[in-house]
């Protein structure tokens, strides 16, 4: 009993973390004015991002790269919560995502791949890969620290979904400044980080998010 | 069944908000109620393989656990749910930690250490990652081989309190000791 007047001479007035509304207003809505303003500047200084914004493919990939990062961003949030779990967001996410996978690989061109490898397997190609990797880490570092204050059921799975979340959060930005259209620029570019950040996320997350 | 789980959760509720506020003795109110319900639900989750020491000791760690996370319940959610899941999670936490525990540790939890220069051990480095309090009860229960009614007694605290205090102690020196 004394260890409960212990903790009850401890208290002090407190309030409730913060609500999703609230949550995505600070982190998520951020990365989609960024988002905007990038477009808007990149229409002005290159021409073929202008020309790439009328087409209905270049649209449907940017909403499905920002569904992704939308789904991700609640999957992650609702996981830090001992008793809030839902699926929907999740299944939103990588439905989404699945989309856009199948997508770009219906649309690559199988006869011209090793020649298009070839190419892409350039330093200035490559550079999409690292500022995806450093802004995902960045962010990752951000979700990570927010989670600490929560109670994640299962760290494993709260790093994943803030991996998923920082790299979509990094391929939307990406997705207004690269002029590249290969598509396999993009599955090895674009996606390769958000594939390595998948795996390292959940173990990174089970020595850091434990509680 | 059903109406006394929900009477429970109504009160739980009130005692909750109040305690937000800042009030103590509301706070140790469903601190105690709390106690009670976890208490239950380890029993269940754990069924004849919780030893009592053991569901004490859990039982210490659950209520801890909700008294640090406790900013995480959120109003508009049923409160009882979110107590079985942080004990569900302490509960299997513990279970895996003890699995990956080894047996060497498992056996310096329970052995009385002698204090000895020529050890590869450095015990005066090692009690140095220690506070004041800690260092007393590891002495007092481990060099000095007290029981814990009578540690409990001297140092005015309760047996759990510093079973569970030895635990933690435990755990701290056995990360210094692989690292």
């Amino acid at each position: 009993m004394s260890t409960l007047k212990n903790l009850a001479s401890d208290l002090r007035p407190f309030t409730p973390t913060e609500s999703l509304t609230v949550f995505l207003m600070k982190r998520f809505f951020p990365i989609m004015l960024a988002f905007i303003g990038l477009s808007f500047f990149m229409v002005s200084q290159k021409e073929i991002l202008g020309v790439r914004w009328a087409q209905g493919i270049f649209l449907l990939k940017n909403f499905l790269w920002i569904t992704t990062a939308l789904g991700s961003f609640v999957a992650f949030y609702l996981s830090t919560f001992p008793q809030k779990s839902s699926r929907l967001s999740g299944y939103v996410a990588m439905g989404a995502l699945g989309c856009l996978l199948v997508l770009e690989f219906f649309q690559l061109n199988y006869g011209q791949l090793p020649a298009e490898f070839h190419t892409e397997m350039d330093l200035f190609r490559g550079g999409c890969g690292v500022i995806i990797s450093m802004m995902s880490m960045g962010y990752w570092w951000v979700l990570k620290n927010w989670a600490q204050q929560g109670a994640p059921r299962s760290p494993g799975m709260t790093g994943l979904w803030a991996s998923i979340a920082a790299s979509t959060a990094g391929c939307v930005l990406m997705q207004a400044v690269c002029w590249q259209e290969g598509t396999l620029h993009i599955l090895l570019w674009h996606f390769l980080p958000l594939s390595l950040a998948s795996y390292a996320g959940p173990v990174l997350a089970k020595k850091w998010l434990r509680w | 069944m059903l109406k006394k789980t929900a009477e429970i959760e109504q009160k739980l509720r009130a005692l909750f908000q109040l305690s937000m506020s800042g009030d103590s003795v509301a706070y140790e109110s469903f601190l105690s109620m709390v106690t009670t319900i976890v208490r239950k639900n380890l029993q269940f989750l754990g069924g004849k393989k919780l030893s009592p020491e053991l569901l004490e000791e859990l039982q210490q760690e659950v209520v801890l656990s909700i008294h640090q996370k406790k900013h995480t319940y959120s109003l508009e959610r049923p409160l009882l749910p979110w107590i079985y899941a942080i004990a569900r999670y302490r509960y299997i936490d513990d279970y895996r930690q003890k699995k990956r525990l080894p047996a060497m540790v498992e056996w310096l939890d329970d052995t009385k250490i002698e204090k000895d220069t020529t050890e590869a051990i450095d015990w005066d480095e090692l009690l140095a990652f220690l506070s004041p309090q800690q260092k007393e009860l590891f002495v007092r229960i481990k060099m000095e081989g007290q029981s814990y009614a009578q540690t409990a007694e001297t140092l005015g605290l309760s047996v759990p309190a510093v079973k569970v205090g030895v635990h933690r102690i435990m755990k701290v020196l056995k990360d210094k000791v692989q690292r």
